[in-house]
């Protein structure tokens, strides 16, 4: 155990810094196709800049960052108030990581440099109407037809699908196969005739998740990652990256938040006329947060410890989950204590009130990628083993 | 409306490794052997406990496990916090005497106002209570009001930790009657302040953000003792022809204790390094994980008593505790109230 850094993990620090500091851009714009060119164009910068890739291996392109030196990438990004993935996500943490592992050396050398360059956007097509969680469940059938599937079905909640190129798409080759047996995990091009796309409103009011239909769509085979009928092992490893370093850019950004919160009660008069600060309730139930915050960032520096140890996140990644989901949506009671009726100025758009957001936001974050629900069934099971209960 | 400002402050990690080096590693596995074996839970049930508690003091004295963190000019080990926090997280888990949190600081006390016999006697295993001012501390401060005395068995001396100084009082000349205590496996004393005679004093706030720490340490090991007792019964304990463990109403809570200890035992080696260097914000540090470890301490007994069913309310077994012991500990180096105001009122660390 050691808090101190190594002379090159401060220069990493200052060189971050100091090219965040040059090239962060503005705002990101909601409406979803101005967001999509700004998560874009920030994915080109960063690749031309030297920080495409984070964690990807130094052949593919990627900058081969270690655990220590991504969370370093992370405090400077909150420091700078840096974009996040947006809607870059998938491509950078799930689809290019799954084809560096799974993918033939032509599906490659196609799509990762266009992942690095911010030149395609994906998505994902996994969770399907009644096949969210259980995704061994799902249905949309693929249906081989010479050098060609064939896919019929739809997917559900699917993020960023109406803008973007290219998606995962999890479906059933194998018609007479059970549960995790019979599934194919192939690259769809979003632009094939017989998808229909249809966005779905959220709480929060901006939108990002979709409905996905798919009527005849003819997919060539060589788009198959892994082996026909193989699909499952190659989306369990896809999942495996999701819940490994995924978090870090939140676990950080929490603290940064909760200060803020701080802030905001220091200069917000409560109906009494005190500083909301003052209420001895609310101090205590921020400082608490504060807490939490701090035990995020250590649970952050253990996590990518274990990972420059051994080359992989454990299960903690779901702890992790589990815990910052808490913090977040506990944030987001105070705030509403703090601001009273102020929680209610709010537009459906981000930039019109980011407590009231986050707030509603705080419900993607303890159920997509996998609700907390699952995240304790998975430490039950792989952390605990304790008896299955299923 | 609210608009978004500006970042007060961010990237405050000041981080390399927060994994157990292979050293540290092995002292852990010593210490974990060493205390299970030395100090099983059984022990407790009944009214042979203190007696063996009281030998294992001086058996964890003669291991050189009271001196691990002191200077060596001071008859140390010159390890770090980090090392100690091992220790107590052990102690911690198997409900061990608290007179070993109090023979490391006062010896520490002692040495450091010159008095290194003292000093020695107490790392030899004097038996040395802890001593909780009632009501405010800062009234204590002055030597007045009235305060309790925890120990293992029969004691003569006291120490007594406040954030701005620490004493080391001799209690030889009270009666020590004890009282009754919620917690049965502790000896508690009620005495007037004014009475005790003190023999060492230093300044500055030291022992308490050690004892703190140390503190953070001894819930974290109950927070995960609780839920390995309760873990184990839900794989064994069987009802509507399934064990416990299978059903979600079990197993969620289980899921749930195992991240809160480890969230609590993350921050708590993190408070360690970062008081081991002085940092500027180590004492919020330390009071994060006090915090944190002293929740996951008590809603994990909590869980686990609860998750037992009736068997769980039982003196037959440590469930309660667990319990018990956490709401001594609550007590100790302020309450938690005293350390959330430490923790707003600091700024985190600016790197």
């Amino acid at each position: 155990m050691d808090l101190v850094y190594t002379p090159e993990q401060i220069e990493f620090r200052r060189k971050a810094r100091d090219w965040l500091k040059e090239n962060v851009p503005g705002t990101r714009p909601s409406s979803r196709e101005e967001a999509a060119a700004y998560d874009k164009a920030w994915q080109r910068r960063l690749h031309d800049g030297g920080w495409a890739g984070l964690n990807w291996p130094k052949e593919y392109g990627g900058a081969a960052l270690t655990g220590i030196q991504s969370l370093i990438w992370f405090e400077e990004c909150e420091r700078a108030n840096a974009p996040a993935y947006g809607l870059m996500s998938i491509a950078q943490t799930h689809a290019g990581p799954t084809l560096i592992a799974r993918a033939s050396e032509d599906l490659k050398a196609f799509h990762l440099p266009r992942i690095l360059r911010g030149e395609s956007l994906w998505c994902q097509g996994f969770s399907e109407p009644g096949a969210g969680s259980d995704l061994a469940s799902l249905k949309t059938k693929g249906v081989i037809d010479g050098d060609h599937i064939v896919v019929t079905g739809q997917k559900i909640w699917t993020t960023g699908a109406s803008t973007a190129d290219y998606q995962e798409l999890l479906v059933r080759t194998d018609p007479d196969s059970e549960r995790h047996r019979g599934l194919t995990w192939i690259i769809c091009d979003m632009r094939s005739p017989g998808i229909t796309i249809r966005p779905i409103e959220t709480m929060m009011g901006e939108s990002a998740i979709n409905e996905v239909f798919y009527d005849e769509v003819r997919i060539p085979i060589s788009n198959v990652v892994g082996d026909i009928n193989g699909g499952w092992s190659v989306a369990m490893s896809t999942l495996a990256f999701e819940r490994g370093t995924t978090f870090l850019r939140d676990q950080i950004s929490l603290s940064a938040k909760v200060e803020r919160a701080i802030d905001l009660a220091r200069r917000t008069p409560l109906a009494d006329g005190r500083f909301a600060i003052e209420d001895s309730a609310i101090a205590e139930k921020l400082a608490e947060l504060k807490a939490e915050g701090l035990g995020h960032r250590a649970m952050a520096v253990a996590n990518v410890s274990n990972v420059d140890r051994t080359g992989s996140p454990g299960p903690e990644g779901s702890m992790v989950k589990l815990l910052v989901g808490g913090t977040y949506k506990a944030l987001g009671e105070v705030v509403t204590e703090i601001l009273g009726l102020g929680m209610l100025d709010y537009d459906h758009s981000r930039a019109s009130n980011p407590w009231a957001y986050d707030f509603m936001n705080s419900w993607v974050v303890t159920i997509a990628g996998g609700t907390s629900e699952i995240q304790k069934e998975i430490i039950a099971d792989r952390v605990l083993e304790l008896p299955r209960a299923r | 409306m609210v608009a978004a400002h500006a970042l007060i402050f961010c990237g405050a990690l000041d981080a390399m490794d927060l994994l157990l080096t292979d050293e540290q590693e092995g002292l852990q596995s010593t210490f974990a052997k060493g205390i299970a074996k030395e100090l099983p839970l059984e022990r407790l049930h009944g009214a042979q406990g203190q007696a063996a508690d009281n030998a294992s003091l001086r058996t964890f004295a003669d291991l050189g496990w009271l001196r691990m963190s002191m200077p060596e000019e001071w008859g140390g080990l010159g390890l770090g916090y980090a090392e100690e926090v091992l220790l107590f997280r052990e102690l911690g888990r198997n409900l061990g005497p608290l007179s070993v949190l109090a023979g490391v600081l006062a010896a520490r006390l002692a040495a450091s106002s010159g008095k290194l016999e003292l000093a020695e006697s107490i790392l030899d295993g004097e038996e040395i209570g802890i001593v909780v001012p009632e009501g405010d501390a800062g009234a204590a401060s002055g030597g007045a009001g009235r305060a309790r005395l925890f120990s293992t068995g029969d004691c003569r001396k006291g120490v007594l930790v406040l954030p701005d100084g620490a004493s080391l009082l001799d209690l030889t000349a009270l009666d020590g009657a004890a009282a009754p205590c919620l917690d049965g496996t502790l000896k508690m004393c009620s005495f007037e302040l004014g009475d005790a005679r003190p023999v060492g004093h230093t300044e500055g706030g030291d022992l308490w953000w050690q004892g703190s720490l140390l503190t953070a340490s001894m819930f974290v090991g109950q927070a995960e003792g609780a839920r390995n007792m309760i873990l184990e019964y839900a794989k064994v304990r069987q009802t509507f022809g399934r064990p416990i463990g299978a059903y979600q109403a079990v197993r969620h809570p289980i899921a749930e204790m195992t991240a809160r200890a480890e969230h609590a035992r993350c921050q708590t080696y993190y408070a360690a390094l970062a008081l081991g260097m002085g940092r500027a914000d180590a004492a919020m540090q330390v009071a994060a994980a006090r915090t944190l470890a002293q929740d996951a301490a008590r809603k994990n007994a909590d869980a686990n008593i609860q998750l037992h069913g009736a068997v769980g309310i039982t003196s037959e077994l440590s469930a309660h505790l667990f319990l018990k012991r956490g709401i001594v500990l609550s007590n100790l180096f302020g309450r938690k109230k005293a350390a959330l105001r430490q923790i707003l009122n600091d700024d985190l660390m600016e790197v």
